[in-house]
């Protein structure tokens, strides 16, 4: 298979664009990157520059933008992760009445046990 | 005065112009050119557009951050569980529905509950239903059950079982041809229409919906179709034109639902329908809780968040995948996201876009998802627009 080696400038193309466009491109290509100075020298085969190239530019984008947009969504995401995740109390009068758990309990009982004969 | 900062796109020869949180109005070619150019006061749009905060002086953060509040802060939770009780040779067993429904009881807020694959596993379905039922009861709950079921329908005895528990039917279709009436049911009241390469004749399709007695239809394009070269534009025809024939789409009416309005905050729209995590959980036979029911294909287990009954809600966002998928969610983190006129009302979810683009990111500009969903925007909001009055009625 043909191969194909691409130096791109480390200012235009950092190296989280090229490793998630590396990435992206997953088993489909084997990729070799490596430092030179400024640049990086990309190693792939030619059939993957394309979509490579069109990742990276699209990840060097992305980049950008969640740096310009992060002080609008990031407490949004922080909201969800730290406080949107409650789980639904449970029933208080289950809680505090131990028949009415133990009812409910037998109740669920019955019903698995229907299920396991396959009724 | 100034346009002020918002999304515009071309539509029918007029201008859609959309606000940050999802009102929306559409101008004339005319219009749009004084409007962008600078209102004078004394203008006729002035009212218009001011009244849906659209003006440069209208741009209220605290009004903007209320809005945004009320669509992120006030999730409470994924709203659809699509419990999947048999898969290939998979069959869910009734102790694991039972882990399943203590896990989907365990997330807030009304819940929606749809099973997927009920037939090949009936007594583990109808515990679930039940044992459904009986914690919503108990607890108080709003939950309401869904069974799929191709349109030849379910037999008399399964339909009665399910009836004693309120369950509705779902009629699936998946890569249809030609219009035909799913077999009649007392309990179906809504559809799942999958547009295939050979699905044809949607005011056909449309008529079959109504004469069926569904209250609304979910038109989606099938993976397949999306993979094709001409499938986005074959999906937003379909979907354009089964709109016109009077179906009534799913998406459209949580469109409705999502445009800020005189309503109280908890009637506003959740997340787009589909969107991993934040609107909708999958569970597979085995127990194991994945991000949407399309990340139920996605090799490797990407999506897979851990086993209900061993996981809890509360660890969720401990895990990779919601974080990933929170992130993705937003559409400011895309480059043709954050400009598009339909971004307050689309989300391309984690697992759709691993599914066609190989990457969770994905690339709208590239997608054939994206490029399906801006199509059935375009028709929808033509639409919109051309109805003068929108029905209250229909929009609840």
């Amino acid at each position: 298979m043909a191969e194909r080696t691409l130096s791109l400038h480390a200012a235009e193309y950092p190296i989280e664009a090229l490793e998630a466009a590396a990435r992206a491109l997953g088993p489909r290509a084997r990729v070799r990157l490596r430092r030179a100075g400024a640049r990086f020298s990309v190693t792939l085969p030619s059939a993957a520059e394309g979509p490579f190239l069109s990742e990276a530019l699209a990840h060097v984008h992305r980049l950008q933008l969640m740096r310009l947009h992060g002080p609008l969504t990031a407490p949004a995401i922080a909201w969800a992760l730290e406080k949107g995740f409650y789980a639904q109390a449970r029933d208080p009068l289950e809680e505090m009445l131990d028949s009415v758990g133990g009812e409910r309990r037998a109740a669920v009982e019955r019903l698995l046990e229907r299920a396991r004969e396959g009724r | 005065m100034s346009a002020g900062p918002h999304r515009s796109r071309r539509l029918g020869g007029r201008v859609l112009v959309v606000g940050d949180a999802g009102s929306w109005e559409m101008l004339s070619e005319a219009e749009h050119a004084r409007w962008t150019a600078g209102l004078a006061a004394g203008d006729p749009l002035w009212p218009r557009l001011e009244e849906k905060g659209l003006l440069g002086h209208c741009l209220d953060f605290d009004r903007l951050g209320t809005q945004a509040a009320d669509a992120s802060f006030g999730w409470s939770g994924p709203r659809t569980h699509v419990v999947v009780l048999s898969r290939g040779r998979l069959r869910m067993g009734p102790e694991t529905a039972r882990d399943v429904a203590d896990f989907i009881l365990s997330v807030p807020g009304a819940l929606e509950v749809e099973l997927e694959g009920a037939e090949a596993a009936w007594a583990s379905a109808m515990f679930l239903v039940e044992y459904l039922h009986l914690r919503a009861e108990w607890g108080s709950r709003r939950l309401r059950v869904w069974c799929r079921a191709g349109p030849r329908g379910l037999s008399r005895p399964r339909t009665e079982d399910l009836a004693r528990f309120g369950v509705r039917l779902r009629v699936v279709w998946r890569d249809p041809e030609g219009p035909g009436a799913p077999a009649p049911s007392p309990l179906a009241r809504a559809g799942a229409f999958f547009v295939g390469a050979a699905t044809r004749d949607p005011e056909g399709w449309a008529a079959a919906w109504t004469e069926a007695g569904l209250e609304r239809v979910r038109i989606e394009p099938s993976l397949d179709l999306l993979r094709r070269p001409d499938g986005p534009r074959r999906f937003a025809e379909f979907y354009a034109r089964a709109l016109a024939a009077g179906a009534r789409e799913e998406r459209a009416d949580w469109v409705l639902r999502r445009v800020p309005g005189p309503r109280p905050p908890e009637e506003l729209a959740g997340p787009p329908p589909g969107t991993d995590v934040l609107a909708e959980l999958a569970y597979d036979p085995e127990g194991r809780i994945h991000t949407s029911e399309l990340a139920l294909d996605v090799p490797g287990g990407l999506l897979e968040l851990g086993r209900a009954g061993r996981v809890s809600y509360e660890e969720l966002p401990g895990r990779e995948a919601v974080q990933a998928c929170l992130a993705v969610a937003q559409g400011e983190h895309h480059p043709q996201c954050a400009s598009c006129a339909y971004k307050p009302f689309c989300v391309l979810p984690v697992s759709a876009n691993l599914a066609l683009q190989g990457t969770a990111w994905g690339r709208a500009a590239e997608s054939p998802l994206c490029a399906a969903r801006m199509g059935a925007f375009d028709a929808l909001f033509l639409r919109f627009s051309d109805v003068k009055n929108v029905d209250e009625e229909a929009i609840k």
